[in-house]
């Protein structure tokens, strides 16, 4: 064992002297992120984050190349090859490099940024450290796969720039063949089958790369793993699996979503818009207790309706406007094609709609008198009321979860927004995914379309409490609902 | 010309897979630009292949240099009866054949697809190309031509987009101005980088330095007095411009969470023509205490964009923070002093279009027309031009009985290139007039009227404001 | 007398080290002349320097270019590569290519291209023209680019280290190759085994330490240096009038031996007679160019 490592270490410190400059670029431009956090750069310099955060992305996707090139798993002209190099040495070197120069600045950055927004670091450490491995593992893992079949920078950008090319296509072409069963961004958000299979089957080929140098087989097995991210395209099975394994105790099957078809259509006439939109009455059973659901997916073009000639409408379901009020849960719908005669408004249309939801925990709940000046958030971070007119918070959210933020007792229906996620599936390409605390203001509830902010009137009010729910995602469930002898009338 | 046909076509028998990646990354962005403006007429969704496009292209090229590589001392070629300018044009017909002219078709598709005349913008297409190349592919030629492989390459250009990036966020819109012509300068000093390294092939020092300029170019602190200089001297009557705080409307607008406590001053101009406009780009601020202390924001843009109160004046926010309000006595008058970036814009005589539903044309913007928006069911006017982008300004409609409110914002939505093109040759913008359908939809079935009011921009200036 | 190649005063400095010093080297026109020096000498440079892969930072070098006009290696561009042939063991070849194609992408670049001598050189070096060359051994890599330096017939060819790593059997073929493809063209050689090239080189220079420490005909060479061996009567120690050209005496209590580097048949035993009055027997051995070498490097690094 000790001599695997004392390899290990040697190698490891060989590569620290070969690719030192590609060290410093990436730290240069990790510290430039941190030094221009929107919340404490000037407004002028405020967007340099968020050009930084792709380079920071190839920096890093170099510096892996890079290292794993320096004895290149291909070919058979390597000086490495006859030497008594130990593969498990190699790569443990490899790792131990990827770790000290990406993962844990990463981590150090993040501390850094939490401490300068004024949140708790030690309260928040392990979320911090589960953050920084997913998002290292999207920095990481893609990079030293590709590396690890091709013997030079030159055939990475090669394959990198196919692959982008070929999942920017695929992607889309398969978003609009697979859309009618599945409900859009699918693939891209909450796809917790798909990026597990990746990630397993990415971390296999690696390993059999290192110690059996099968190029043709290990590419094979990189197709294999990057085409695993489809899997929830295929069965809804699949798509439940991790909810299984990771919570054995709930059954997603258990719950069921569907169209109250009893309760009258709630006519919803919003000033900014000229079409008619209403709020659907759902009946859901099955829901643990103290857990909601959120919708995803692009609910525009999942939902179809249709005239009882056949003739199918625009619609569009709200996004995020499934709301539990005191009568249960409602959806809204607006339809914009519907013609004006009222004869064709008064015919019955059927509407189909399939979506995702992420099935959410209540892991606690806080709550905190409405009053102007800042309050601490426990010990996710602190908020702030303004001027009247806005509420503005820095929250270092859980890390596979969300923290919403609610009004109630002020004279208003109660309300939730989702304040702060974090953004763990293809986090490498926003600033917001690398930054672990989430920056929200808010001037107005969403869904509300146009009501004042009642924060003004909740001030008044000395029962008006802020709700925090701090929730984790438990599940992942898709359903088709289907609502027959829909009526729209004004 | 004879070598250099042979020299380039050895490279594209060695960079076939390369060729055929841009081609393909530009096919599929014309496919997508066309099906957007298409099915989305009010939005266009293709940064991704834009940037698959830049990347495959700056991937071809320092290729195509590399091959023939102009640094170290072991290469094949310098030993062999190569010219430097059979290389040199090898590498440019590369350039020209593999980049600029697939670049070309898709442009004259795409201007097709969208019955945007090609013939009559023939000359607009070809220096669009000329424009195209020079932010495309001068860049990537010039660092290929100081780099030995790939590698290198991306490592000078993590360097280069660092210092560019953190260059591009002007402190002050003379810094943005500036940029103009500092960026013009880098690609100025690029070119002579690649033409010393391609006809004086001895130490690459001088060239890697040459570069090194061209990307430090944009971080150096230039002073105002260079955009200011250059934009003055087109419009020498703009320095006589007099800006005057408008004294009796200012007022404290009160707490700014990100900004603390916030002033307006409204400015009118002086001396100027009666068709020009101001609009303030950025501003510098100090609060000046009685006793002399002193509170600086340092150069910001406006806090609001641009605001104005009737056609000639602007409007500046200056704010100071809580931290600058201990320091200077809360509750103390204070003196503020500004120095304030203006744009000045000119009215361009009025185009007055008849409203209809079907296409029309707009001389000087292009071609537009009105449609629903199919969420607000509001109606949207969605232009698009070929190949230039069309003057701002403001769109109003009226009838013979009624002027409405404008329809469009006070300035069609920009794109932030406005210095050089973009990938697609057709720049398309919509107005959003919410809350005034029924105003357009009367306006359209009694034979109303939709003025183009356009501006044209004049120059640059400085002006200091004092408020006490 | 032409001379294709001439260095004068020729100078190069690496950061702190000087790689050339002062070098001066006249290659006569027609010559096979071997550059020859141990490892880091500077002949690597000095060829380098020569084709305008260096510039130098002082001193001269003028090169047959184009046409055969002597040029300032400075000067040198494209079209007077016409005239010149390059191998080098350190230049890097388009792996990509094959063999075939390699000939025929060079064949326009060169005027004086002759397909059936190139025809001639692949089937003598017998090598595969459908194969690329990262698929070659070292030897045929070598070939190949001999092949395609020769097959244009320039008039000065210069090849730096070609043996290197190459086997008797290829290092053969390849002089076989350059010696009957090339026959009345000025070549130039370097290495560092003498023995491989003292078979056909008509002239030599050493280098050390970026110095010419001679240069002359490899016929002279051999000529005017001897081995000698003095066999004495009586023990005797070295007399102190030792001449200067004669190096590395070593004495033993009978025999005196020495290296004559001015031998002259006609005077050396009365020279001797002068020194070792007693000398019983003298005789002589020629050297070959190795030991020749290996005697001067080692009188250099005494003096120095």
């Amino acid at each position: 064992m000790s001599d695997i490592l004392s390899q290990a270490a040697h190698i490891f410190r060989k590569d620290t002297g070969a690719l030192w400059p590609q060290i410093s670029i990436l730290w240069a431009l990790l510290a430039l992120f941190v030094a221009y956090d929107p919340m404490l750069a000037s407004a002028a310099k405020s967007g340099i984050t968020d050009y930084c955060a792709p380079l920071i992305m190839v920096a890093c996707w170099f510096l892996c190349a890079g290292v794993v090139h320096q004895e290149a798993l291909t070919g058979n002209r390597e000086f490495w090859l006859t030497r008594p190099y130990r593969r498990d040495s190699l790569l443990l070197a490899k790792l131990l490099f990827v770790v000290t120069f990406i993962c844990l600045p990463v981590l150090i950055s993040g501390g850094v940024l939490m401490v300068r927004a004024g949140v708790p670091v030690l309260p928040n450490a392990g979320e911090l450290i589960l953050l920084s491995v997913a998002r290292s593992t999207w920095l990481i893992l893609p990079p030293f796969a590709m590396a690890c079949i091709t013997s030079g920078f030159k055939q990475v950008v090669l394959v990198v720039t196919a692959l982008v090319f070929a999942t920017t296509v695929v992607i889309d072409w398969a978003q609009s063949f697979f859309g009618a069963m599945r409900p859009a961004g699918i693939v891209e958000s909450h796809n917790v089958t798909g990026v597990l299979a990746m990630v397993a089957i990415a971390c296999i080929a690696i390993v059999f790369q290192f110690n059996r140098r099968r190029t043709v087989q290990t590419s094979g097995l990189l197709a294999c793993a990057v085409i695993a991210l489809a899997l929830p395209l295929f069965s809804d099975g699949l798509m439940a699996l991790p909810t299984r394994i990771l919570n054995p105790g709930f059954d997603p099957d258990r719950i069921q979503i569907a169209f109250d078809e009893t309760v009258p259509v709630r006519w919803d006439n919003r000033p900014t818009f000229r079409t008619p939109c209403g709020n659907l009455a759902l009946k859901i059973t099955g829901l643990p207790d103290g857990a909601t659901l959120t919708p995803f997916g692009d609910s525009g073009g999942s939902a179809q309706v249709r005239t009882a000639s056949g003739q199918d409408l625009r619609a569009s379901m709200s996004r995020g406007s499934i709301e539990k009020q005191a009568d249960g849960y409602w959806e809204n719908l607006c339809i914009f094609d519907l013609a004006q005669s009222a004869s064709e408004r008064a015919e019955p249309l059927t509407l189909r709609w399939s979506m995702g939801f992420t099935v959410q925990s209540t892991e606690s709940v806080t709550q905190f008198p409405v009053r102007q000046g800042s309050f601490a958030v426990g010990t996710s971070g602190h908020c702030e009321v303004g001027q009247p007119d806005f509420l503005m918070c820095r929250i270092a959210p859980p890390a596979f979860g969300e923290l919403s933020i609610g009004l109630e007792n002020a004279g208003y229906r109660s309300f939730s927004v989702n304040a702060a996620s974090n953004e763990y599936f293809y986090p490498a390409f926003n600033s917001a995914a690398l930054t672990p605390v989430s920056k929200e203001a808010f001037y107005s509830p969403p869904g509300e379309g146009g009501l004042p902010w009642p924060i003004e009137d909740a001030l008044s009010h000395p029962d008006a409490r802020f709700v925090f729910r701090k929730q984790r995602v438990i599940g992942v469930i898709q359903r088709e609902l289907v609502y027959r002898g829909l009526r729209f009338t004004r | 010309m004879k070598q250099a046909l042979h020299i380039f076509l050895k490279d594209v028998r060695r960079l076939w897979m390369e060729i055929a990646g841009v081609m393909l990354a530009i096919a599929y962005f014309a496919v997508l630009d066309i099906l957007y403006t298409v099915l989305r007429p009010f939005g266009t969704d293709t940064l991704i292949i834009e940037f698959i496009v830049g990347a495959s292209v700056w991937f071809l090229i320092a290729r195509a240099v590399h091959e023939e590589s102009l640094t170290g001392e072991n290469e094949f070629w310098p030993t062999r009866p190569y010219e430097r300018g059979s290389l040199l044009g090898a590498k440019i017909m590369m350039a020209v054949l593999a980049v600029a002219v697939p670049l070309f078709v898709a442009d004259c598709v795409i201007l097709s697809v969208q019955s945007l005349p090609v013939t009559e913008n023939l000359g607009g297409l070809v220096l669009r190309q000329l424009m195209t190349a020079t932010w495309l592919i001068l860049p990537p030629f010039a660092i290929a031509s100081v780099t030995r492989s790939i590698a290198e390459d991306v490592m000078v250009w993590l360097v280069a987009l660092t210092v560019a990036i953190v260059a591009y966020f002007p402190q002050s819109h003379f810094r943005a101005a500036d940029g103009k012509y500092a960026l013009a300068g880098a690609l100025a000093l690029m070119v002579i980088a690649a033409s010393r390294q391609y006809w004086r092939r001895g130490t690459t020092l001088m060239s890697r330095a040459l570069i090194a300029a061209a990307v430090l170019l944009q971080a150096l602190p230039l002073p105002e007095s260079t955009a200011l200089a250059i934009e003055g001297s087109r419009a020498p009557e703009i320095s006589n411009i007099t800006v005057t705080p408008q004294a009796p409307l200012i007022r404290t607008l009160g707490w700014n969470s990100r900004r603390g406590r916030c002033t307006a001053v409204p400015l009118s101009m002086g001396r100027a023509r009666s068709n020009w406009r101001l609009e303030v780009r950025s501003q510098n601020s100090t609060f000046e205490s009685a006793d002399g202390k002193t509170w600086n924001t340092g150069w910001l843009p406006p806090d609001q964009g641009p605001t104005r109160y009737g056609w000639t004046d602007a409007v500046i926010y200056s704010c100071i923070s809580p931290d600058g309000l201990s320091v200077l006595g809360a509750g103390t008058p204070l003196t503020l002093h500004v120095s304030v970036a203006l744009e000045i814009f000119a009215e361009n005589a009025p185009i007055s279009v008849k409203a209809t539903l079907a296409p029309f044309e707009v001389p000087g913007v292009g071609r537009c027309q009105f449609s629903t928006d199919p969420r607000s069911q509001n109606y949207m006017l969605a232009c698009k031009a070929p190949i230039w982008f069309p003057p701002p300004g403001t769109i109003e409609i009226s009838t013979a009985q009624w002027a409405y409110p404008p329809i469009s914002s006070p300035r069609y939505a920009w794109t932030p290139m406005n210095l050089l093109p973009g990938l697609s040759p057709v720049y398309k913008w919509t107005t959003i007039s919410s809350g005034l359908a029924a105003s357009i939809r009367e306006a359209i079935e009694h034979g109303g009227e939709l003025g183009f009011r356009t501006e044209t921009r004049i120059g640059l200036i400085r002006r200091e404001v004092v408020v006490k | 007398m032409n001379y294709p190649i001439r260095c004068t005063d020729l100078s190069k400095k690496f950061r702190h080290v000087q790689a050339l010093d002062h070098l001066n080297l006249d290659v006569p026109e027609g010559a096979i002349y071997a550059l020859i020096g141990a490892n880091g000498a500077g002949k690597t440079t000095a060829i380098k320097t020569m084709v305008n892969i260096h510039e130098p930072d002082g001193g001269s070098v003028e090169i047959s270019g184009w046409g055969g006009q002597p040029k300032d290696s400075r000067r040198l561009r494209g079209r007077d590569f016409q005239s010149i042939g390059y191998v080098s063991e350190n230049q890097k070849m388009p792996e990509w290519m094959t063999i075939d194609y390699l000939l025929r992408y060079l064949k326009p670049f060169y005027p004086t291209w002759d397909d059936s001598a190139a025809a001639a050189l692949m089937r003598k070096f017998g090598l595969p023209g459908d194969r690329k060359l990262s698929q070659l051994s070292r030897g045929m890599k070598m070939k190949a680019a001999l092949a395609s330096s020769l097959a244009y017939h320039p008039s000065l060819v210069i090849l730096d280290e070609p043996f290197s790593g190459l086997d008797p059997l290829v290092r053969d073929e390849f002089i076989d190759g350059l010696i009957e493809s090339a026959e009345g063209t000025t070549i130039l050689i370097s290495s560092h085994d003498m023995a491989e090239i003292e078979s056909f080189a008509s002239h030599a220079g050493y280098l050390e330490r970026g110095r010419m420490q001679f240069s002359e005909e490899m016929a002279s060479l051999s000529a005017r240096f001897r081995e000698v061996e003095v066999t004495l009567g009586e023990p005797s120690g070295l007399p102190r009038n030792w001449p200067v050209d004669w190096l590395q005496p070593q004495t033993s209590p009978a025999v005196v031996r020495f290296i004559d580097t001015h031998f002259d048949e006609s005077t050396i035993g009365e020279r001797v007679r002068g020194l070792f009055p007693r000398m019983t027997d003298l005789s002589t051995r020629a050297m070959p160019l190795r030991e020749i070498f290996v005697t001067l490097a080692r009188e250099e690094r005494r003096a120095a």
